[in-house]
């Protein structure tokens, strides 16, 4: 998402700075007489005087614009994951922050390391980490509170200013 | 957020709101919100061509103007999408000094990183000063292995290597900050 709204803001700022020099290029050269050059603007003219606000290509040019806005709106509105995490502030006078990748990357290797585990995914929303495990165990006993434990503890070092709630979801072939 | 992140958000939802706004208007419109005769208008409307016939040179030379702003803030946009900010000197001339005495900023933040990466537990590190002044602002990013104890790193980071680069600058303090991402745990060597 954030990649996607990179693209959009670069595409967008390179077609500012070309309009905006065209259209002045333009309207330089309709003051010394002139034909337009790139921008058909004489069309444009007048296909305003010609279309009504009814006419269907207003309203199909409205719709798009409403449609692209829209769009636009939501991409931004959308709740992005957060790059990196703020750690304890304590005494420190220095803010520093843990990257999201490395602490789900760090949470896999944790969780892999519990006997039973055979593989495991890490996910850091805004409040929450989502943990799932699966074992090839039939019978996983207390797999799910070692898997939780070792994940409490890993976070716990970190030493995190508002660790995400941890939740733990545990798949075995009885679960299945 | 990081980069223009913030900067592309807050210009992106005001561009959206903009196209929103100009839709929505010309729907309204266009649907008889405001009535059958305002939907049967052209759109060009008159008062806006009586209106640019009355200040013609007026209303070209403002609209090429803005233009030209709109393409100047807009080429300052883009280039924000490259270049994150960074000093390049810093000045160390002290007071009443005649002559001036000027630190390439590289230099001193590469002295930095390379401090931080002999700490065990580190795999890299990189620093950029981004702020001059009374206090110097310096961003640092360090790659720790995963084995390694984050807030005993960060603490030996924030007592011994700022200081020694705050002395380095002839400056009482730097404002840090830190950018710790976890990497593999280092391998371990048998013998």
């Amino acid at each position: 998402m954030r990649i996607l709204s990179r693209l959009l803001a670069l595409a967008l700022a390179l077609s500012l700075v070309v309009g905006g020099v065209l259209v002045a290029v333009e309207i330089v050269l309709a003051e010394i007489g002139r034909d337009p050059w790139v921008i058909p603007y004489d069309q444009w003219y007048r296909s305003a005087r010609v279309n009504a606000w009814s006419s269907p290509s207003t309203r199909q040019l409205a719709l798009v614009l409403v449609a692209a806005g829209l769009l636009l709106l939501l991409l931004q509105l959308v709740r992005r994951r957060p790059t990196a995490l703020p750690m304890e502030r304590g005494a420190s006078i220095h803010a520093a922050d843990l990257n999201r990748r490395g602490i789900e990357r760090s949470l896999v290797r944790v969780v892999n390391r519990v006997d039973g585990v055979a593989s495991a995914k890490a996910k850091i929303s805004n409040s929450r980490t989502r943990i799932t495990a699966s074992s090839n165990r039939r019978i996983p006993g207390d797999l799910e509170a070692r898997v939780t434990r070792a994940a409490e503890e890993r976070m716990a070092a970190l030493k995190l200013a508002s660790p995400p709630a941890l939740s733990v979801r545990l798949q075995s072939p009885g679960s299945r | 957020m990081r980069g223009p992140d913030q900067l592309n958000r807050v210009v992106l939802v005001l561009v959206s709101l903009l196209l929103l706004g100009a839709g929505g208007y010309a729907l309204a419109r266009g649907y008889e919100a405001f009535g059958a005769e305002q939907a049967d208008d052209e759109v060009l409307l008159e008062p806006v061509r009586d209106f640019v016939g009355r200040y013609q040179t007026l209303f070209w030379i403002a609209v090429l103007a803005v233009c030209l702003i709109v393409a100047y803030l807009a080429l300052r946009w883009l280039v924000a999408q490259f270049h994150s900010p960074r000093l390049t000197q810093i000045d160390l001339t002290a007071d009443g000094s005649k002559g001036s005495t000027q630190l390439r900023a590289a230099g001193a933040s590469d002295a930095l990183a390379s401090d931080i990466e002999t700490y065990r537990g580190v795999s890299s590190a990189s620093a950029r000063l981004v702020e001059d002044g009374e206090r110097p602002e310096v961003d640092v990013r360090v790659d720790v292995n995963d084995d390694a104890d984050v807030p005993g790193l960060r603490t030996r980071i924030e007592e011994e290597a700022l200081p020694r680069f705050s002395r380095a600058l002839e400056v009482r303090a730097v404002e840090a900050r830190l950018h710790l991402r976890l990497t593999e745990p280092a391998p371990r060597l048998v013998r």
